[in-house]
C-alpha cells in the first residue's frame, strides 16, 4: 500500500489543473495560464524540454548504430510499439515502452503512447484540417451514435484563434467539405502530383485534390516568432523534436507560453490516480496522483479540472474516479462512460506506376501530402456503408534501394542507385468509423499496473461497414488513379489493428442529452461541471480529418467557457 | 543448402563450368555453426560488398565505407540467431563456390571472375522464387544489406547521392537531367 503524502492543503491549491500536456493539455494550459490562472499540469512522463532533449534531431544516419533500424531486444519487448511507423532507433525515446504499460486486449488493439512532457504532440503526423458543416451533421443525418451538440458555426472562430498561434499552412482552396483556416503559405505539389490532380478534377466534377494542410511554420508570422519559433527546414525529422520549433508541439509552442505567464507548474512524472468528488458541494475538489518514480501518492487541488491525458488515458482516469455518488465512474450516471469509442480506418492502401516526368524532380522534405477531401455520401446517402474516406496520395521517383534494369552489382549498378528511378504513387485512406455501444473501454476487475490503477480493458473492433469502405477505396483508388495515367495499380490491405492509426476517438463524449452523453456542448461534465474533457474522449464521431486540431480549438473554447463560469461564480 | 540450388548454379554458370554440387554442399553446411562472423568473414563479405558496389571514377566503394564492419555489427544488434547463420552460410556459400568453380577462394579472385561469379547468383535470385531456396533468397537479402549499408554511410550518403542534412526549403519541381544525383531518402 503507497503511503498516502498530504503537504499542506494550501500549497497544493491550484486555480485549474490540466491532466496531461499533450496538444489538447498544452493549449488547455496556454489558455489558463494568459488568463491569469494559476495552473498546475499534471504529466504522468518525464520532462522534455524543447530542444535540449531532443538528443537525436541532428544526426545523421550514419550516427546511429543501426542507421535507424530498431535492435532485435527493443522490437522483442515492443510488440505492440514496434508496429508504429515513427517508432525508430532514432525516436525510440519518446514513445512508452510496451512492458511497464500493459493494458488488457478483450480484441487486438494497438494502443500506442507517448508518455513525457508534449505527450504525442512531438511524434504527431502534424496534418490539420477543420472539419466542415457536413461532419458535425453526420450522426444526426445518418442516425448513428447521438447529435453533437455543436456545429460548425460554434467551432470556427475557435479554429481560427488556435491556427493564428498555431502556424498552420495550406491554401485557400474555398471547398464546403473541408472549409479554409487562416494560412501560411501552402506547400507546392511536385510535377506527378500536379498532372494526378488535374486529371483526377477534370474527371471527376466533384472531387477535389488539395495540397495538405499541416502545423508546420511554412512563413512564420509575428506571434509564431515570438514564440521563439522560426522556420521549416523541410529536413522532415519532424518526430525527433524539431530543434527550430518549426511545427506546432507544446514544448515548442503552448507550454513555454503559458510558463512565461509565470502562472504555470508542470508536475512531471505525476500518474493520475483519480479526480476527488466531493460528495457535499457535488463537485470535483482535486486529483490524485501517484509519483511515477516513488509510487508515492499526492493530492492537488483546483477549482477547475480539465482531463486531457488523451483518449482512452481519459477514459480510463474518469473510470477509476468513483465515489459513492458514482460507483461506475466519474459523471457516468448514463452508463455510457468508456462506450461508444472510434478511430480510423486505415485499411487501405494503393501503390502504381507512372511513365514519364524524367526530367522533373524535388528539392527538400515535405512534411505533407496531397489530400482529397471526403467525397462519399456528403450530401447524401449513396453508397452501402456509411460515412466516408479522406484519400492522400504522394508520388515520389525510385529511391536507392530500388531494383534496376540489368544485374544488381558492380560499377553500373552503383552508379545507377544514384540517380532517381521513375515516379511511383503512393495512396492510402482515412475513413471514418462508426462509434458502437459494444466499442468500449473498461477497467480490469483484478489487475493493476505499477502505480495501483486498474488495467485498461480495450474492446474495439473493425466491422462490415469498414470492409465495405475499404473496397470501395480500393475501386475508386484504382479507377481514379487510371484515370491519371498510372500503371501496375496495386491494392493492399494493411491488416492492421484498430488503434494503430493512432486516431482513438470517444469513450466521454459529448451530446445535448445527459442520458446519452457525458459532456455538453462546452465538454463540460453534465454531472460533475468543474470537470472538462476535451481530448479525443470527448468525440462523439470521428469523421475523416485527422483530429489534433478540433481538439485544440475544442479545448480553447471550453476554457473559455470555464473561466467565463467561474467569473459568473457558476463554477 | 539444398543439392537442387546448387545445381541451378550449374546451369547459370553454364556448360563446361566445372562446379561438384556435392563438393559445396559437403563443404559449406557443416561450416555453419556460428551465428557470430568471424574476422575472416567479415574481410570476405568486404569483398562480396566491394564487387556489387565497387569503388568508381573516385567516388568510394562498399570497403570505404566499411560495410562489412557495419553489417557485422547491425546483425548481432537487429537479427536473430537463425538470420545470422542465414546470412553467414550465404556468403561461405559464395566463398566454396568460388572454389569449386576457380580454385581459389573469393578473396583470391579477380575483379572478373568475382564479377562472374556473383553475377551468377545475382541471376539464380532474381529467377528464383522458391522461399526455400536459402543461398538465392538469402543472397538478395544480403545485397540489400549492403546496399543499405553503403548508402547510410557517410562517404556513401555524401559523395554518392545528393545529401542535404539541412534543406532548408522545398521547391516541388526542379529541372532533371540524367546524371544528376539521388536525394539520399527514400
Amino acid at each position: 500500500m503507497v503511503n498516502l503524502n498530504i503537504k499542506g492543503k494550501k500549497d497544493n491549491t491550484y486555480d485549474a489543473i490540466v491532466i496531461g500536456s499533450g496538444i489538447s493539455g498544452g493549449w488547455a494550459a496556454k489558455e489558463f495560464c494568459d488568463k491569469g490562472l494559476r495552473t498546475l499540469v499534471l504529466e504522468r512522463g518525464k520532462n522534455v524540454v524543447h530542444v535540449q532533449d531532443y538528443t537525436t534531431a541532428m544526426k545523421s544516419p550514419w550516427e546511429f548504430p543501426n542507421r535507424g533500424k530498431l535492435p532485435l531486444k527493443i522490437k522483442e519487448d515492443n510488440p505492440i510499439l514496434s508496429r508504429c511507423y515513427a517508432y525508430g532507433e532514432d525516436t525510440k525515446d519518446l514513445f512508452s515502452d510496451d512492458k511497464n504499460h500493459p493494458y488488457l486486449q478483450d480484441k487486438p488493439f494497438d494502443w500506442i503512447r507517448s508518455y513525457q512532457v508534449g505527450g504525442k504532440s512531438l511524434t504527431w503526423a502534424r496534418q490539420t484540417q477543420r472539419w466542415s458543416t457536413y461532419d458535425f451533421e453526420g450522426p444526426l443525418r445518418d442516425g448513428y451514435a447521438v447529435d453533437w451538440p455543436i456545429r460548425y458555426e460554434d467551432l470556427a472562430p475557435w479554429y481560427s484563434y488556435v491556427e493564428r498561434f498555431a502556424g498552420i499552412s495550406g491554401n485557400k482552396d474555398g471547398l464546403d467539405t473541408l472549409p479554409d483556416g487562416e494560412f501560411l503559405q501552402p506547400w507546392e505539389m511536385n510535377v506527378v502530383e500536379k498532372s494526378i490532380q488535374q486529371r483526377i478534377m477534370s474527371h471527376y466534377k466533384d472531387r477535389n485534390v488539395i495540397i495538405g494542410r499541416c502545423a508546420h511554420l511554412t512563413k512564420p508570422d509575428a506571434i509564431h516568432l515570438q514564440q521563439g519559433r522560426s522556420q521549416c527546414m523541410a529536413r522532415r525529422l519532424c518526430r525527433r523534436g524539431c530543434p527550430f520549433g518549426a511545427y506546432f508541439s507544446s514544448n515548442a509552442s503552448t507550454l513555454p507560453w503559458a510558463a512565461r505567464t509565470g502562472n504555470l507548474t508542470i508536475r512531471p512524472d505525476a500518474v493520475v490516480h483519480s479526480i476527488i468528488y466531493d460528495e457535499e458541494t457535488g463537485r470535483a475538489t482535486g486529483v490524485r496522483i501517484i509519483d511515477r518514480l516513488t509510487k508515492e501518492a499526492t493530492e492537488y487541488f483546483a477549482h477547475v479540472i480539465f482531463v486531457n491525458a488523451s483518449a482512452l488515458n481519459s477514459n480510463q482516469i474518469l473510470l477509476n474516479s468513483t465515489s459513492s455518488r458514482f460507483p461506475n465512474g466519474l459523471g457516468n450516471d448514463n452508463g455510457l462512460l468508456g462506450k461508444y469509442v472510434a478511430f480510423h480506418n486505415y485499411l487501405g492502401t494503393i501503390s502504381a506506376k507512372i511513365d514519364g516526368f524524367q526530367d522533373s524532380y524535388y528539392y527538400g522534405r515535405r512534411p505533407t501530402s496531397i489530400v482529397m477531401p471526403n467525397f462519399r455520401n456528403v450530401h447524401k446517402q449513396e453508397t452501402d456503408f456509411l460515412r466516408g474516406y479522406m484519400v492522400f496520395y504522394s508520388a515520389k521517383r525510385g529511391g536507392w534501394t530500388r531494383t534496376v534494369e540489368g544485374e544488381q552489382l558492380g560499377s553500373d549498378y552503383k552508379e545507377a542507385l544514384s540517380e532517381p528511378g521513375d515516379w511511383s504513387v503512393f495512396m492510402m485512406m482515412q475513413g471514418e468509423t462508426i462509434p458502437k455501444e459494444q466499442s468500449k473501454v473498461h477497467l480490469s476487475k483484478d489487475q493493476t499496473d505499477q502505480w495501483g490503477i486498474p488495467l485498461l480493458r480495450i474492446d474495439v473492433d473493425y466491422d462490415d461497414n469498414d470492409t465495405k469502405m475499404r473496397d470501395d477505396f480500393f475501386s475508386e483508388g484504382t479507377a481514379m488513379l487510371e484515370k491519371a495515367g498510372c500503371r501496375d495499380i496495386k491494392t493492399r490491405d494493411r491488416k492492421q489493428n484498430p488503434g494503430l492509426d493512432i486516431h482513438e476517438m470517444g469513450g466521454v463524449r459529448m451530446g445535448k442529452d445527459p442520458k446519452t452523453s457525458l459532456l455538453n456542448g462546452f465538454n463540460q461534465m453534465h454531472e460533475c461541471p468543474n470537470v472538462f474533457v476535451t481530448d479525443g474522449a470527448c468525440m462523439t464521431s470521428t469523421s475523416t480529418q485527422n483530429p489534433s486540431l478540433t481538439f485544440m480549438a475544442l479545448t480553447a473554447r471550453a476554457v473559455d467557457h470555464a473561466v467565463k463560469e467561474m467569473k459568473k461564480g457558476n463554477l | 543448402m539444398k543439392r537442387r540450388d546448387v545445381l541451378r548454379t550449374l546451369v547459370f554458370f553454364g556448360v563446361g563450368s566445372l562446379i561438384n554440387p556435392a563438393h559445396i554442399w559437403m563443404s559449406c553446411s557443416p561450416k555453419v555453426d556460428r551465428d557470430i562472423m568471424d574476422e575472416g568473414q567479415i574481410v570476405l563479405l568486404g569483398e562480396i560488398a566491394e564487387t556489387i558496389l565497387p569503388r568508381h571514377k573516385g567516388l568510394p566503394g562498399a570497403k570505404d565505407a566499411r560495410v562489412a564492419q557495419f553489417i557485422d555489427q547491425h546483425i548481432t544488434d537487429c537479427y536473430t540467431g537463425q538470420e545470422r547463420l542465414d546470412l553467414i552460410q550465404c556468403i561461405i556459400t559464395i566463398d566454396e563456390t568460388a572454389k569449386a568453380r576457380f580454385k581459389k577462394s573469393f578473396v583470391r579472385l579477380g575483379a572478373k571472375q568475382r564479377f562472374e561469379l556473383l553475377q551468377a547468383f545475382d541471376r539464380a535470385a532474381k529467377a528464383n522464387k522458391d522461399k526455400e531456396n536459402i543461398a538465392y533468397t538469402n543472397y538478395s537479402k544480403l545485397r540489400s544489406l549492403i546496399v543499405f549499408g553503403f548508402f547510410t554511410s557517410e562517404p556513401g550518403m555524401k559523395k554518392c547521392l545528393r545529401y542535404a542534412a539541412i534543406p532548408g526549403k522545398y521547391s516541388g519541381q526542379i529541372a532533371y537531367k540524367k546524371g544528376d544525383k539521388i536525394w539520399e531518402f527514400n
